[in-house]
């Protein structure tokens, strides 16, 4: 019985800073709603190393007036946030009316501005997904699809096959390092949200799989806990 | 004896309830049905081509009411056959956007859908209980729905999504009608 108590004790103290990291993060991720936890980004960098958060690959066109990059999710006009993006681009054009963005699977069509005009994917009308983009003689946009050329209409409601000499197809350019580090900066605020950044630490996986194991040794302790305080307890009321 | 195997089911049937609401909660983000499928089954495999609706002037404004925000697109696509209209249209939840599919035929909403779904919570929304509220559903005068739409605890953003779309779909629907 002494045993018994003596092992219940030091198991105790061990458990405590668990139960309070599990209790804890657990009250926060009870009140997400409340508290907005997955609207808000982590931008520590010891934090966003653990989720091997690093460099992002940064794609960027220039086009007469604008740079416009690319990285993970997410557009820039001349560095500053313009709209998400989950496909690549494949090239940019400047038309008289329109900033002309083609990714993987669609045309966006902005005004000057970066307000978003139109998507244009195959069901809305574009004649195949996009491999370049690029403009004719007389400023049209260009598609260049896997086997055919498409020259659009200037609203891009209209493609025919292009009759006449090939475009130069739009190609990226460097990023320059000013621009680069903004787009590096805002990709890496808004990964990882505070919600995942405490569900992580609730289970451990923030500290990787070292992290998860103490956790799941945690939970066995608390069970081995509650049986052997439970077993003292009768115990003690049968003496 | 006999109690222990009562309470062991009973575990044993909590367990198999959470691990089925855990399994389908991991799936509920994604792709529910292609958008392009969407306009192929509403159409019988025979889509119109799309139309341009651009958001203008009082037409954006309307638009900017119903959603108490701009839309995300300044020009909107739909489909068209005579008195029905098809949708494809994208409001945020919390913070990510829904895609839904609405068909609308004589000013009266035939079928809803949702699309795509990239929200962590709320996908409680693509579910038959909730959609088929919105069947037959109209714009009163003040645009807005005839028939009250139950709420869904834990997914009231996109429930309350789903509804303003619902009525841009309409308002869009009457507008094309009315000016044709």
């Amino acid at each position: 019985m002494f045993k018994l108590h003596i092992w219940h004790r030091y198991v105790g103290v061990l458990s405590a800073i668990l139960v309070i990291i599990l209790s804890v993060t657990g009250l926060f991720l009870n009140f997400t709603d409340q508290l907005e936890l997955d609207t808000k980004h982590i931008a520590n960098r010891w934090l966003l190393e653990r989720y091997r958060i690093g460099q992002f690959e940064v794609t960027s066109f220039q086009t007469e007036q604008h740079l416009v990059s690319h990285a993970s999710n997410y557009v820039f006009l001349d560095g500053k946030y313009m709209l998400n993006s989950s496909k690549s681009l494949v090239g940019v054009i400047e038309t008289d009316q329109h900033l002309v963005l083609a990714t993987q699977a669609s045309i966006l069509l902005l005004t000057p501005a970066g307000d978003l005009v139109d998507e244009i994917s195959e069901l809305t009308g574009l004649p195949e997904a996009p491999l370049g983009i690029a403009k004719d003689q007389q400023g049209h946009p260009v598609l260049r699809g896997i086997n055919t050329y498409w020259k659009g209409s200037a609203e891009l409601s209209a493609w025919q096959p292009l009759q006449g000499p090939h475009p130069k197809w739009v190609a990226p350019i460097t990023t320059p390092g000013e621009i680069d580090s903004a787009v590096q900066a805002y990709v890496r605020s808004h990964e990882i949200t505070l919600e995942r950044m405490l569900l992580d630490l609730h289970s451990g996986r923030l500290l990787g799989s070292v992290g998860q194991n103490i956790m799941s040794l945690a939970a066995i302790l608390f069970i081995l806990l509650a049986i052997s305080g439970t077993i003292i307890w009768l115990r003690k009321s049968t003496n | 004896m006999t109690h222990l195997r009562r309470y062991a089911s009973k575990t044993a049937l909590l367990l198999t309830a959470l691990l089925m609401a855990l399994s389908s909660s991991l799936s509920a983000k994604g792709v529910y049905l292609e958008p392009a499928t969407f306009i192929n089954n509403v159409f019988a495999g025979q889509p119109p081509v799309p139309d341009k609706l651009t958001l203008s002037g009082q037409l954006a404004q309307d638009v900017r009411n119903i959603l108490e925000h701009r839309y995300k697109k300044i020009r909107v696509t739909y489909w068209q056959d005579a008195q029905r209209t098809a949708w494809i249209l994208e409001e945020i939840g919390k913070e990510r956007p829904i895609t839904a599919g609405f068909v609308v035929e004589n000013n009266k909403i035939e079928d809803f859908k949702v699309l795509i779904f990239r929200e962590s919570r709320g996908w409680e929304i693509r579910n038959e209980f909730f959609t088929r509220q919105f069947s037959g559903a109209f714009l009163k005068t003040n645009s807005r729905l005839n028939q009250s739409i139950d709420n869904i605890t834990g997914a009231t953003m996109s429930v309350n999504a789903m509804k303003k779309l619902s009525r841009m779909a309409l308002f869009l629907h009457n507008h094309v009608i009315t000016q044709q």
